[in-house]
């Protein structure tokens, strides 16, 4: 077929008007393009129509910043949220969601010990003092929160986090992920904590500590010292520490600060996200803090060839007293690519 | 290319103008494309300038996808045939928790609270919904119900066949009980819209009394829907004042001296509202805008009947908005008979566009 060519030299494009991503769609509309009925019904054809009342499929990963408008007191972007999906079961079909907080999981008897393997979440119940439930009087979550809290000796450890049976999580080539908190603590300088994933089950001892090794593989952002106001980023596979961070960004310096922490595997690279407010404050969106360039082709394979990590929040007191941490929630997402037959 | 709004690109866009490749880049890119797909891109980029992602992203077999990103509330009008009469849907967000992060959504259904066992009593503050408990007063699933309760099963099966909860009071004249938020994050900020909802029958009209809204008091405070107005009171909401009365009214107070003065409920303004049968299905709404107007909306059916969109009531832009009050959201019953009051709820529902992150 003999090629047409516009006014001004420009190939016109063969096609039908269907529908076309962004970047082909560009391209009917350079300088010198001939727009004909073709180019504008496939400008329509690949666009959403508010007035549409019939069904439209959505391929990307849509995600949301929206609500945000003049509400939020932060006059920048919002990068978290605009490589995060909605942390929503079965809004987008790829796409594997687990959420604990005060409104999809209304009672903490949703939760079993992490030895049992009846419930999504589990909860680390050693110790008489241990304990993980809702709250909703909390000033700085007013919209709900839960609290976990220690036993009352130094070293007495808990955790919440998915089921160890499960390891949604992986670094299969491929596949994406993301997970988020927000938290705070009472007593700082006493709490040690870990938030990130772990192929470990999440009542592993010194969780946050644990030196490398087969089985251990960890991504987790942590304070490893109670009376130490240093938060890490670790990322460890079988016995290769392949980062041992310290984002002094993140570090932990008053009691009741409010953390924000994101975690982002876009299948090469695993991206960082905190942001940090006082008591009282209205936290303000996620800023990208650091991304760990080290590839997909050492990262695969991490936890386990079939995957097997698995999202905790882990605590661990400093002191002969029961320490607290006041979670708002902990969600994690994962794009598998086993799984792209759908949920 | 930059992303922009609908009225820049309009503005590419007038007779006379000569669009450019810029302004045809733009309006792609500022629309939500449904061929963006995770088969055949290798790259990963944003919509809202939040960055680039370059690199080694390589392959095309990488299975990377494209992300989209919407910056505005996105309200899913229904999908009834009835679309032309549909005001409330049109400026409310899907009441889907974790949706959109900026909006938090308290849902209480049959689909998300599961059992009723996930409610406390009021004032325990360890769950996010509780009831008052008070005087043998019952919240169950209206499917573990038996004919007892009050309700015929042919009324459930009728009108709420999505599921519902019964809401029952106490059987002496002024019991009441309530089902409500136990957070109070409801607030008429300027910048912060919020939306509740309700979809409910009574089996009794003529001795029942009811409040749907805002409260800054417990709900479980005696007759707090008919209380005096007063600091540590505000309130918004739509009220059934008098059990043998069919006036449905709006009330909004901010403490003690409301303008205009609002001794009692005042009667809706474009469509006035009355529950004059037993197990008419009523629907409302109430919208705050984030600037200066609160919006109640409502649909009334006759038992059987498929609850209708419904319409702007009313819209109240006084100086008794509360501002400042932490309030909860809450339905309650009151029985003015010496009988059972029974409410059979389908939803109750509230969104909040916070200014947290």
């Amino acid at each position: 077929m003999a090629k047409t060519i516009s006014s001004y030299g420009i190939p016109v494009p063969q096609h039908d008007g269907g529908a076309v991503q962004k970047n082909k769609l560009r391209t009917y509309f350079q300088k010198g393009s001939l727009i004909r009925t073709q180019e504008m019904e496939a400008l329509i054809t690949s666009s959403l129509n508010a007035e549409e009342t019939g069904s439209q499929n959505v391929k990307s990963v849509l995600c949301f910043t929206s609500g945000s408008g003049t509400a939020v007191s932060y006059s920048g972007t919002d990068p978290w949220n605009e490589i995060c999906p909605p942390f929503v079961p079965y809004f987008h079909p790829y796409i594997d969601v687990f959420t604990l907080d005060n409104h999809t999981i209304l009672h903490s008897s949703s939760f079993a010990s992490s030895s049992g393997e009846g419930t999504i979440f589990q909860f680390d119940n050693d110790g008489a003092e241990a304990s993980f439930s809702p709250i909703s009087n909390d000033t700085d979550f007013p919209f709900g929160a839960f609290t976990l809290k220690t036993d009352n000796n130094t070293n007495d450890e808990t955790a919440i986090g998915t089921n160890f049976t499960l390891g949604p999580f992986n670094m299969l080539s491929g596949s994406m992920w993301w997970i988020k908190t927000r938290f705070k603590f009472d007593d700082h300088d006493n709490v040690e904590y870990a938030f990130g994933l772990t192929e470990t089950n999440i009542d592993q001892s010194d969780l946050h500590n644990i030196s490398a090794a087969a089985g251990k593989d960890r991504i987790i952002i942590c304070k490893s010292i109670h009376n130490n106001d240093e938060t890490r980023f670790i990322v460890t596979k079988n016995s290769d520490v392949f980062l041992n961070r310290v984002i002094s960004s993140s570090a932990y310096t008053v009691d009741n600060q409010i953390h924000d922490l994101g975690l982002h595997f876009d299948g090469q690279n695993i991206h960082l996200y905190a942001t940090q407010s006082a008591t009282g404050n209205t936290p303000r969106p996620m800023e990208k803090v650091h991304t760990f360039t080290t590839g997909s082709s050492a990262l695969g394979g991490l936890g386990g060839t079939n995957g097997g990590l698995n999202l905790v929040f882990y605590l661990r007191t400093g002191a002969n007293t029961v320490e607290t941490a006041t979670i708002e929630y902990i969600q994690g997402a994962v794009w598998n690519r086993t799984r792209d037959g759908g949920l | 290319m930059a992303q922009v709004n609908k009225t820049q690109l309009k503005s590419y866009f007038e007779t006379g103008d000569k669009p450019n490749s810029s302004n045809w880049g733009e309006l792609i890119n500022s629309s939500l494309n449904l061929e963006e797909s995770a088969s055949i891109t290798t790259q990963i980029f944003t919509l809202t300038g939040g960055g680039d992602y370059t690199g080694s992203l390589t392959g095309s077999s990488s299975p990377f996808t494209h992300i989209q990103s919407l910056k505005g509330p996105l309200c899913l009008a229904d999908s009834s045939s009835n679309s032309t009469d549909r005001d409330f849907f049109q400026v409310t967000p899907s009441f889907v928790p974790n949706l959109q992060p900026h909006i938090k959504v308290f849902s209480f259904d049959t689909s998300t609270a599961m059992h009723s066992a996930s409610i406390g009593n009021i004032g325990t503050n360890t769950f996010i919904w509780e009831r008052d408990t008070d005087n043998s007063s019952l919240l169950i699933a209206s499917c573990s119900i038996s004919n007892s309760v009050g309700l015929g099963t042919g009324k459930r099966r009728d009108n709420f066949p999505y599921g519902s909860f019964v809401l029952k009071t106490g059987g002496t004249e002024g019991h009441q009980t309530a089902l409500a938020t136990s957070v109070t994050p409801f607030t008429c900020r300027t910048g912060s819209k919020w939306w509740v909802k309700t979809r409910f029958s009574l089996a009794d009209h003529d001795g029942t009394e009811f409040f749907f809204g805002l409260t800054e008091e417990a709900a479980d405070k005696g007759h707090f829907h008919t209380g005096s107005y007063a600091a540590g009171k505000d309130r918004v909401a739509i009220v059934k004042r008098v059990h043998n009365g069919d006036d449905v009214t709006y009330g909004v107070s901010q403490n003690a001296t409301p303008n205009p003065p609002l001794s009692s409920s005042v009667a809706f303004t474009n469509i006035t509202q009355t529950y004059d049968k037993d197990f008419s299905i009523v629907s409302y709404g109430i919208f705050w805008d984030g600037v200066s107007n609160i919006k109640f909306y409502g649909n009334k059916v006759a038992s059987s009947s498929i609850p209708g969109p419904m319409k702007l009531l009313e819209t109240y832009s006084g100086s008794a908005i509360p501002s400042s009050s932490n309030m909860r959201l809450a339905l309650m019953i009151e029985t003015g008979v010496g009988a059972p009051a029974i409410a059979e709820v389908e939803y109750l529902q509230g969104a909040i566009q916070t200014p947290r992150g």
